[in-house]
């Protein structure tokens, strides 16, 4: 019992100096920086769970408003050893993390798809998505580096990067992106059955606010290994 | 009456470390093959780095020499998990420290090459070896929760008794940075 005191006492102490918690997984996408319009975050988050039913692979997206001292990477590993995106047996999960004081970014890659997306194309999604954060268009580059990635586990993309015109504030490219995203899979797959209920689903989700327990955003963190894989950038 | 006490037996078994232990232990020796399999990832990047960078500094000699010098005393020094003592643990972390310290050297050299930097093929390498610094971390991270948890098993009862009278394990060493200041700047990149 002795020894168990100071024990306790020192998880207290850990527990409050590692300050920055991971939010919970209530949806596939967590915008705690406040970076998507509801509209397009809805759109994203059918998206993923789309992307989810189509090819099994978990992609998650969390924006959070300062890391607080810790280094991107660290938290990114963090947050993944806690959300499990992935299935357990397959690790087919990737995070797409960014903070926005610190201006940085990462794409965590699960262990299972790290031959899929090596760090080198995680580098140059980066190095992509970072002309639209340099120009605090966080929308569109963070449906660039969805898409992107989503173009890498096999869903066919038959558009090009949303916002081309530097001037056209959030405009109907993006509306139009996200269609695609879910349009190109309708058809992209020779037409498995249960799609339309499937995207009926998904729309019902992610309207759907974080309420109860348990996972929301359609069963995401199945329990996916992360060895640390991916690339981090900065803007 | 018999079943009882055969059900006794089990639950204090299992509760005395005889499956613990050795599962912990075979955790470690898991976690201890995933920090060299990435330490390995590393040198194996390294030949790539090397004759990348050769073709735009290459009066950088002196670096590039210490880092592929480094690389071959790093790849000399594996310690297999059965043997991990704190001899041996230091030994391995003074190799790879020495690599990571050359690395980090290199990279600052680098700063002075714009043309290197621009290159596309050495972009890929930078962020290629920058992923891999982050499994480095990541693995030796999980070895040391490894670690941590055997060694809890074999000095906190009750589990250690179990292991004092039939397994006679000894406290595996954690993982040690002899040269913590080089260690700490680990290669950046710049993207």
């Amino acid at each position: 019992m002795k020894k168990l005191l100071p024990l306790l006492f020192l998880f207290f102490l850990a527990s409050s100096s590692f300050a920055l918690e991971v939010p919970r997984l209530t949806s596939p996408v967590v915008d705690n920086a406040g970076l998507l319009s509801r509209k397009v975050k809805r759109a994203l988050t059918n998206a993923l769970i789309q992307i989810k039913r189509q090819t099994g692979n978990e992609i998650g997206v969390l924006t959070i408003k300062s890391l607080e001292g810790e280094t991107i990477d660290g938290y990114s590993i963090k947050v993944t050893d806690q959300w499990k995106l992935g299935d357990e047996k397959k690790d087919n999960g990737i995070l797409f993390l960014i903070s926005l004081d610190d201006r940085k970014m990462r794409i965590e890659v699960g262990q299972g798809l790290e031959g899929v997306i090596p760090d080198i194309t995680a580098g140059r999604i980066i190095r992509e998505v970072k002309p639209y954060f340099k120009r605090q268009d966080y929308q569109s580059g963070i449906i660039l580096g969805v898409s992107q990635i989503a173009e890498k586990i096999g869903v066919k993309l038959t558009n090009a990067p949303p916002v081309r015109n530097r001037r056209s504030k959030r405009g109907s490219g993006i509306f139009a992106f996200i269609f695609f995203i879910i349009i190109s899979m309708l058809f992209g797959r020779r037409g498995r059955g249960g799609l339309l209920s499937g995207l009926l689903l998904g729309s019902m989700m992610g309207g759907r606010s974080s309420g109860g327990g348990g996972f929301g955003g359609g069963g995401f963190g199945g329990g996916g290994g992360f060895s640390g894989g991916g690339a981090s950038g900065d803007w | 009456m018999k079943r009882l006490l055969t059900i006794v037996c089990l639950v204090m078994l299992s509760s005395c470390g005889m499956q613990s232990i050795p599962t912990s232990l075979n955790e470690v020796e898991a976690k201890w093959a995933e920090v060299q399999n990435q330490y390995k990832r590393r040198s194996d990047l390294i030949p790539n780095l090397v004759s990348t960078v050769k073709g735009y500094a290459s009066h950088e000699k002196e670096t590039l020499q210490a880092v592929v010098e480094a690389r071959a005393k790093a790849t000399s020094v594996n310690v297999d998990a059965s043997k991990l003592n704190s001899e041996n643990m230091a030994k391995f972390s003074k190799a790879q420290g020495g690599l990571t310290s050359a690395l980090s050297r290199l990279m600052v050299v680098v700063e002075k090459y714009p043309n290197l930097k621009a290159n596309q093929n050495f972009r890929d390498l930078q962020v290629q070896l920058e992923g891999t610094e982050n499994r480095i971390t990541v693995a030796r991270n999980r070895y040391i929760e490894a670690i941590k948890s055997f060694n809890n098993l074999i000095t906190v009862p009750p589990t250690s008794w179990y292991n004092s009278i039939f397994l006679k394990h000894e406290k595996k060493p954690q993982f040690q940075v002899e040269n913590l200041k080089e260690v700490q700047d680990a290669p950046k990149v710049q993207f």
